[in-house]
């Protein structure tokens, strides 16, 4: 299992989402990404089996930039952090198939639970 | 393999009602049982049967006349009227009504099997031949009888909009399944809301579910719909259901009989027009017998079950398959396409694949990464555990080889004792063995010894007494 982190370089939440993912998964190596190109490039290389990737999209427009993943990251966990909670984000959030998604300004308690569990589970 | 299927008996008579649903069961089936005809008529339209055993004359109406009821039915069961006293015209209007058959007493199980087999046996063809030509099977890879059975049953779904269960091994593909419902259903324009149920901690699956009000607990600073909500005119698939944690289960089920729930912290109900496809590995009759599921939401769930079979089921789909995701993995990892050698597909093709599918990706995935540059893709390349299972397997079960050493003894003149044919079938049988061993290892001594479970001294003992040591010349 590997653990991957995509958020713009600039994203003010930055700190506290890296914060909230090494908190929830001590010891571990996670891969983080400041640009959606690197990311998709990592993923043209071998990926563990039950891996994580939390995206944190930064507005619709980066949201359907990462739809385009497509196949790249159909076999990956994938937890999403979106820019609003509105119907039309949330339909396209969809297309990723996330097993969890929370807003920007969330506190990140569930995202932190959540990729414990998911790590906890791949041992 | 046949897919179970969901089978109604109503009827006055207990006893001849239990002796159905005993052959019901003893054939894998799932059995109902209702004992008047508004009962039966109202499981009709709760679940997704195939076939209906139907008394001719009931308490409250009768039979023959309740057929055309039971057949506008989306599924259209198939009817087989039953009676204890047969008339010829009655029989007649069975027939004319759309009854499959009209059986007179005396019904023994073996004529109940022998409808259930018939029936089944066409509507699983005419279920075939709808799905071969109408369905858009996305990832869904392989033209196996098991796989062509399942995706039957999926034609079946995706034309209704019944509860769908989906059960299976780990890595069968559950989920591209509910995926592929929901492509070929009416809602298909609505979102497919996935909820892991192995990954949500009992902490949230309320909130994540029902969603929450702002303010409703430490960190909820605003509202938000959940998931169940999200999934609004579309598919709502919940993955491994079997993990719900039990207190969830009685909510969730009360969501799945009214669509209506109530956000957590929030003061009114909202209502959400999903349609619910789940699945699970685990045995849910077995949870619900160790009052870990509950019992009322298994049967509300179960109108139409789809069991998806393991790879070791449909090994005439393992080529397609390995092609399919190595066209996949050639175009990720940037690779040109390779060949593949004979031994690679006896390999691959004699493996049982425990993990199914998803254990065959990741095998393809280090397979490819073992052969490098290499234009041809050998059994050496796949992972060492798979090669080590399949000749321990061979040597285990030799007489399934044709090519097998046994086999090929030649039949002596005059027989032998049993004994020295023991001593002679034996001896050719090892010979054949560590040959083989040691051209799978191509020599290496350390591989074989792991293959083969033997100690190092052992091993070299048996090759020198079959002059298989490097320098000795094998006769």
């Amino acid at each position: 299992m590997q653990i991957f982190h995509y958020e713009v370089a600039d994203s003010s939440e930055g700190p506290r989402l890296a914060a909230a993912l090494l908190a929830a998964a001590p010891g571990w190596e996670i891969e983080h990404f400041t640009r959606l190109a690197d990311f998709r490039e990592r993923m043209h290389a071998f990926v563990e089996p039950d891996s994580i990737a939390v995206l944190a999209a930064a507005n619709a427009s980066e949201l359907r930039e990462m739809q385009d993943l497509g196949d790249l990251i159909q076999d990956i966990g994938i937890i999403l952090v979106l820019p609003d909670w509105q119907d039309s984000t949330l339909r396209q959030a969809h297309h990723l198939r996330p097993r969890f998604c929370c807003e920007k300004n969330d506190s990140y308690t569930g995202l932190h639970q959540i990729v414990r569990k998911m790590v906890q589970a791949s041992h | 393999m046949k897919a179970s299927e969901n089978i109604l008996v109503i009827h006055t008579d207990r006893q001849s009602c239990q002796m159905i649903l005993d052959t019901v069961s003893q054939m894998g089936h799932a059995p109902s049982c209702a004992h008047t005809l508004s009962e039966g008529l109202q499981k009709i339209t709760s679940g997704a049967f195939a076939l209906v055993f139907l008394e001719a004359r009931l308490p409250d109406g009768s039979g023959v006349e309740g057929i055309a009821k039971i057949k506008v039915n989306e599924f259209s069961p198939e009817i087989v009227i039953t009676t204890t006293q047969g008339s010829p015209d009655e029989a007649e209007q069975a027939i004319a009504n759309g009854a499959w058959d009209y059986i007179a007493a005396p019904v023994s199980p073996a004529l109940i099997q022998l409808h259930i087999d018939q029936i089944l046996d066409y509507r699983s063809e005419k279920g075939l031949r709808r799905s071969s030509l109408l369905l858009d099977r996305r990832e869904i890879i392989g033209n196996s009888k098991p796989l062509a059975a399942s995706l039957g049953l999926l034609a079946q779904a995706a034309q209704s909009d019944v509860n769908v269960i989906l059960t299976g091994e780990t890595g069968t593909g559950k989920e591209l399944f509910a995926k592929a419902i929901h492509a070929n259903s009416l809602r298909s324009q609505g979102s497919f809301v996935v909820v892991d149920c192995t990954a949500l901690p009992e902490t949230l699956v309320e909130s994540v579910l029902f969603g929450h009000a702002r303010g409703s607990f430490t960190g909820a600073y605003a509202s938000q719909d959940g998931l169940i909500k999200q999934a609004d005119k579309g598919t709502l698939f919940l993955d491994e259901i079997g993990e719900l944690p039990l207190a969830m289960q009685k909510s969730f089920l009360r969501v799945i009989q009214e669509h209506r729930f109530r956000p957590v912290g929030g003061g009114r109900e909202v209502t959400s027009d999903f349609r619910l496809v789940v699945a699970t590995h685990r045995d849910l009759d077995l949870m619900v017998r160790q009052g870990k599921f509950r019992e009322d939401l298994l049967f509300r769930l179960r109108s139409l079950v789809i069991k998806l079979p393991p790879l070791r089921e449909r090994r005439d789909d393992i080529k397609d398959l390995i092609l399919h995701y190595m066209d996949q993995l050639y175009q990720r990892f940037r690779l040109a396409p390779k060949q593949y050698s004979s031994d690679f597909w006896n390999v691959a093709g004699q493996y049982p694949w425990p993990g199914n599918i998803r254990e065959l990706i990741q095998a393809l995935e280090k397979t490819l990464l073992s052969a490098g540059e290499e234009s041809v893709i050998h059994s050496k390349h796949l992972p060492t555990h798979i090669r080590i299972q399949v000749a321990r397997d061979r040597v285990q079960s030799p007489a399934k080889d044709p090519e097998a050493p046994a086999a090929q003894l030649p039949a002596p003149a005059t027989p032998l004792s049993l004994k020295e044919f023991h001593r002679t079938a034996v001896s050719a049988a090892e010979k054949q063995y560590f040959k083989e061993l040691m051209d799978f290892t191509a020599g290496d001594i350390a591989d074989a010894c792991r293959v083969s479970s033997l100690s190092r001294s052992r091993l070299y003992a048996l090759l020198q007494k079959y002059q298989l040591l490097p320098g000795q010349k094998s006769h």
